[in-house]
């Protein structure tokens, strides 16, 4: 059968969409390792990166860190995981939080780290206590930065969750390996197409809500399409306009 | 380059097996205790897996013990690769299993062709008509590597089953490991299983053959998995094989592929004794020697020729 007719077809049968090992409940187990293993990211990574970023101390560290965790094979480490504790969920959020901390690490450290050094002097002269001057005035510049972390992980997370399907559990990788087993690649290159778009739309809400969390002051300027890339340290630059 | 190589091994065998004529014609054979078979020269090849090369070398050292000029080449490659070696002469014998050989051999002529014949008998007769005229299988051994159903330990002491039926009957109760594959597949897969035995797992879990559903029994993140039955981690972990009391898996039964010249009554003779000294369960613990605790094929073959009485 043609690829493309095939595929088509594949995503357009009812009866792969349903049931309990059909599209939509592949969709709600990919969400769910996914949500799980960024929700452990932003627990881990957030605070640190407000720490790092508020005190200035060990920032080149926490940027080596974030470069070298992004050199972990996530599919190395699940398999070693999966060898100790076989079928389990808990292996596959913890590589998925591997992969997404760097991203949250990094641009929490930079956004916090990058605000203008004349505002926090200002806020500390208002008599503003380093707690305040950190979630009064950094993280609301920071903002921003750290939301763009996130969405960057969100996508990432998203787009990566199929390795749970090596593990034996569900989400949308169950698709792929499936279909590569049984050589039906319309089932293959559908559950792909499933997953890029499921990680395009957690994109797009992503970056709306973003847009609503702008301190008014930057609020001229869009947000761009595609995650920032960090480390970027902001400017900070439409305060002072 | 490989083709070469095993091209001057067999010009040298058969050199060899010249002068070995000529050696026999001159002094007549007084060694009846290693005699049988000086003078015959055989180069025998394996497949690029263990349990192919043990086999290799238990053929080989047999047939040299009565005498033979034996050449080993193991690991020659899949069944793509040595195959064509075989047909064309360059290898005189390997060791086989009746299913996967048959099959191999129908899609030579037909890609989408299965074979008919499950039970091993069956099998032999068919790859006797389907191999070519300069091919034959010998007498088939006991000892299979096929696909089978295993448990652990603990679904064992629960249930108390030892075969598919049993298994099926509490079905409900027990979590299932195979490959993907497995969830789609008849008559060996689920619907297979539902249609043949009446079998509703409680839940499937899918996972490669091999370390991953050897690691998801130990840890009872499932109760049974599909392995290959001469597969060491069986022996190494306690689980239970289960009989296939209805058939529904062809049978994978070992036998000598050997080139029709070199099937001489002698040659014969002696690959039928070790096929008749062979058993699943002792091809795994011979498995299990290799691949557990890391010993050499030609040692673990070594051993058991002469735990057999084929050597001293």
């Amino acid at each position: 059968m043609d690829a493309l007719s095939g595929t088509i077809e594949w995503l357009t049968t009812a009866d792969n969409w349903w049931g309990p090992a059909g599209i939509v409940q592949r969709i709600w187990e990919h969400l769910q390792y996914s949500l799980l293993a960024v929700g452990l990211a932003v627990l881990i990574a957030l605070p640190a990166g407000l720490v790092i970023g508020h005190t200035g101390r060990a920032e080149p560290g926490a940027f080596a860190l974030s470069g070298a965790a992004r050199a972990v094979p996530t599919l190395g480490l699940l398999v070693l995981l999966g060898r100790w504790y076989p079928v389990q969920a808990w292996p596959v959020v913890i590589v998925l939080a591997v992969l997404a901390i760097p991203p949250i690490l990094a641009n929490t450290t930079a956004g916090i780290g990058g605000v203008d050094p004349a505002v926090r002097d200002a806020a500390q002269g208002m008599g503003m206590t380093p707690l305040q001057v950190l979630t009064r005035v950094e993280v609301p510049l920071a903002a921003p930065l750290i939301l763009a972390g996130i969405r960057s992980a969100l996508l990432q997370v998203i787009a990566t969750a199929t390795i749970a399907a090596f593990a034996g559990l569900g989400g949308l990788g169950r698709f792929i390996i499936d279909g590569f087993a049984v050589s039906d690649d319309a089932r293959v290159y559908g559950g792909s197409i499933v997953v890029a778009v499921l990680a395009l739309l957690g994109e797009g809400l992503f970056a709306l809500a973003q847009r609503s969390v702008r301190p008014a002051g930057l609020r001229r300027r869009r947000p761009p399409l595609l995650p920032v890339a960090v480390p970027i340290p902001p400017t900070a630059g439409g305060i002072s306009t | 380059m490989k083709r070469t190589l095993l091209a001057a091994v067999a010009v040298l065998a058969l050199v060899a097996a010249a002068c070995g004529d000529d050696d026999d014609e001159s002094a007549p054979d007084d060694e009846s205790a290693a005699g049988d078979l000086s003078g015959q020269s055989l180069t025998v090849g394996s497949a690029n897996f263990p349990e192919s090369v043990l086999l290799a070398e238990i053929y080989a050292g047999a047939l040299e013990a009565q005498g033979a000029d034996v050449t080993v080449e193991a690991n020659i490659g899949s069944r793509e690769v040595y195959y064509p070696a075989i047909e064309t002469g360059e290898i005189d014998l390997l060791p086989e299993y009746t299913n996967s050989l048959l099959s191999f051999v129908l899609r030579q002529d037909d890609p989408e062709a299965t074979p008919e014949a499950t039970n091993v008998d069956e099998q032999v007769a068919e790859l006797e008509e389907v191999l070519p005229d300069n091919l034959t299988v010998l007498t088939p051994s006991s000892a299979e590597d096929k696909d089978v159903i295993v448990c652990n330990q603990e679904t064992i002491d629960e249930h108390g089953f030892t075969d598919l039926s049993g298994l099926s009957e509490v079905s409900n109760e027990i979590t299932l490991g195979g490959p993907p594959e497995f969830a789609e597949r008849s008559p060996f897969g689920l619907p297979g299983f539902q249609e043949f035995y009446g079998a509703q797992f409680a839940e499937f879990v899918p996972l490669e053959i091999g370390p991953p559903i050897v690691d998801a029994l130990n840890a009872n993140a499932i109760n049974c998995g599909n392995l290959f039955s001469t597969d060491a981690a069986i022996t190494e972990n306690d689980f239970t094989a289960l009989e296939d009391d209805m058939n529904i898996v062809p049978n994978e039964a070992v036998l000598p592929l050997i080139s029709g010249e070199k099937a001489t009554p002698e040659v014969t003779a002696v690959l039928d004794e070790v096929s008749a000294a062979l058993d699943t369960e002792g091809l795994t613990e011979l498995n299990f020697q290799v691949q557990a605790e890391g010993l050499a094929e030609s040692e673990v073959a070594a051993q058991w020729l002469a735990d057999n009485g084929f050597t001293e």
